[in-house]
């Protein structure tokens, strides 16, 4: 038991039983007995325990219940009032806003089983059967190319990287507006956000770095790594330093701003989830989507990424999924809780029908446009995660609706 | 806990949302000592911690209906009044000019407790219990809270993980640096002997 694990088993001993207790403890004990330093740090803490017991409670002030009754008293009143002003509608069925989304949700559902959605699925597993270490040992890449799935048919080639660029600049610019927007929070905080700003151009600049690298072989845009012993050592070698340097500086970036950018993308959220804003949600899926689709594809371009573009995929995947279920339970709580929804939700999602449709009617299209199914999901799964890990403003909505409300 | 009125905290909910505004009254008295406390803990003053405290009973009281009586209340109004208070402290954080970089500063840190006149022979916990309140102040808000329901409320670290929503070990992460933090801080408190009688401290 080193230090750090003593002091951590003396401050909870207890509440570990099954870790093995005895032993735990003896090995604790036996570490104090060697470490002057930690037996320094029991007496600590055990002043800090006894100061801590010395500290007495606070009185509530005399007025305390009296005021809050005040409060409730006026807040049952409010209700009261409002429900005597609500007018009794249609039964929840038969509200537009529930029909529309059981609408879309039976449209999204047929989408994914159509032949457009189905290839891109199997798109995907073939991108993780692209994956196989052996496939990557063999001298041949894996036949991607020709794909009929979302990215088969994508081969970036020079003025590509500069489309993907603006997409993924796209997605960035929406979600920094909405964030600074749903925020309300500008300067040092607000700097933070740009990071993801940087990140994407460390991407595109390695990329860039990459393609220039690739364009020296004028069979087209394969990956450099396999022309690199065709080029010079000294060649070969800047560029390795290169990468490794841009590499580092990326990855970095992307730690630092991933870990900005869900922070504040999570206090958004919970501010979204707050307003049931449904313009807001569909704008705040639909940028993510656009920055995580235009990332899948920047990264199946290279092979050593690929990785990433999978694990992108497969999230995405699994957040439709979630989706699905926190849509619908927020689709029944909505219509069951509130009383329909707004006119904004309507428009949400009889907009997300007709992206929908289009897509099953105009197989090409389509292929891009699974996108419009996942885009809704996507923000619904957001929201629904948020709501479901409590984390923010709303956090007490994570608490188990009960029947008899 | 119950005060008078033998009914379970389950059945008062019933009766609330029967309609009983009053019946609410009976669980302010159960839990109106905890709330406040907890909330002085986190924000530093009474002031404030009034606020929160009425703030997060009227939370509670618009949120009733969701609440699942199989349940204990006080559990679900724990975390309520934890999320509540945390989300209290982010708003004022970001309503103060967030000049100051570190991550989790409150604006309390700066409001030291107010202590109110008391009578001599609670005088050295109360100053024990300033130093401390002013300590805490210091800390991140998570931490501040998980520290203040383990050790002042009386929460196990598993309780606690519970009302806060992390996992176990994040919390007991959060406590074991909350306490480093806190020792650091009253250090000056420690190495001179148990405070005494006298002792002065500004």
């Amino acid at each position: 038991m080193n230090c750090r694990q003593a002091r951590q088993y003396l401050l909870s001993p207890a509440d570990d039983p099954a870790v093995g207790t005895t032993r735990a403890a003896g090995e604790a004990e036996a570490h104090l007995r060697s470490c002057a330093e930690c037996r320094a740090w029991r007496a600590a803490e055990e002043q800090l325990d006894r100061a801590l017991l010395g500290v007495p409670q606070e009185d509530p002030p005399a007025d305390f219940k009296a005021n809050v009754m005040r409060r409730v008293r006026a807040l049952a009143a409010e209700r009261r009032a409002e429900v005597a002003r609500r007018p009794a509608g249609p039964p929840w069925w038969r509200r537009p806003a529930f029909v529309a989304q059981a609408a879309c949700a039976a449209a999204a559902l047929a989408l994914l089983l159509s032949p457009a959605g189905l290839a891109a699925l199997s798109d995907a597993a073939r991108w993780a059967g692209a994956l196989d270490p052996a496939a990557h040992l063999a001298v041949t890449p894996p036949p991607l190319e020709g794909g009929t799935g979302l990215l088969g048919a994508v081969r970036l080639r020079g003025q590509d990287v500069v489309l993907v660029s603006v997409m993924c600049g796209l997605g960035l610019l929406g979600n920094l507006l909405l964030l600074s927007r749903g925020a309300r929070q500008r300067g040092r905080r607000g700097l933070k956000c740009l990071l993801p700003l940087a990140a994407a151009a460390a991407i595109l600049a390695s990329g860039g770095l990459v393609q220039a690298a690739a364009a020296q072989d004028p069979a087209g845009p394969a990956p450099p790594w396999r022309n690199l012993g065709e080029t010079s050592d000294t060649f070969r070698f800047v560029l390795l330093i290169a990468l490794t340097v841009m590499g580092g500086c990326g990855l970095t970036a992307v730690a630092l701003c991933v870990r900005a950018y869900c922070r504040r993308l999570t206090a958004t959220l919970d501010r979204v989830v707050a307003q049931r804003s449904g313009v807001y949600q569909f704008l705040i899926g639909l940028f993510n989507f656009v920055l995580l689709f235009g990332l899948a594809i920047l990264f199946a371009q290279y092979e050593p990424l690929r990785i990433l573009t999978l694990l992108i995929l497969v999230g995405m995947g699994v957040l439709s999924a979630l989706g699905f279920a926190a849509w619908i339970r927020a689709v029944g709580r909505d219509v069951l809780a509130l009383g329909g929804g707004g006119r904004a939700e309507l428009a949400c999602a009889l907009a997300g029908g007709a992206v929908l449709v289009l897509a099953l009617l105009l197989p090409i299209v389509g292929q891009i446009l699974w996108a419009g199914l996942l885009v809704q999901c996507l923000g619904t799964a957001l929201l629904g995660l948020v709501q479901r890990l409590g984390v923010g403003v709303e956090r007490d909505a994570a608490v188990p609706v009960n029947d008899q409300g | 806990m119950t005060q008078g009125d033998q009914r379970s905290d389950a059945e008062v909910v019933r009766a609330v949302l029967a309609g009983d505004t009053e019946a609410f009254g009976l669980i302010v008295d159960r839990y109106e000592r905890r709330i406040f406390n907890l909330a002085y803990r986190m924000v530093g003053n009474r002031a404030d911690a009034e606020d929160v405290g009425q703030e997060i009973f009227c939370r509670l009281f618009q949120n009733l209906h969701r609440y699942d009586p199989a349940r204990p209340l006080e559990n679900w109004l724990m975390r309520m009044a934890s999320n509540h208070t945390l989300n209290w402290l982010e708003r004022k954080r970001v309503a103060t000019v967030p000049m100051d970089p570190r991550e989790g500063e409150p604006g309390a840190a700066h409001d030291p407790p107010d202590a109110a006149p008391s009578p001599a022979e609670y005088t050295e916990g109360r100053e024990a219990g300033a130093l401390i309140g002013a300590a805490l102040g210091r800390l991140p808000a998570n931490q501040r809270l998980v520290f203040v329901l383990m050790y002042m409320e009386g929460y196990t670290a598993e309780e606690a993980a519970e009302l806060v929503g992390a996992p176990r070990n994040t919390v007991k992460t959060w406590v074991f640096r909350a306490r480093e933090a806190l020792r650091a801080q009253l250090a000056h408190l420690f190495e001179s002997p148990p405070l005494g009688p006298g002792k002065e401290r500004s």
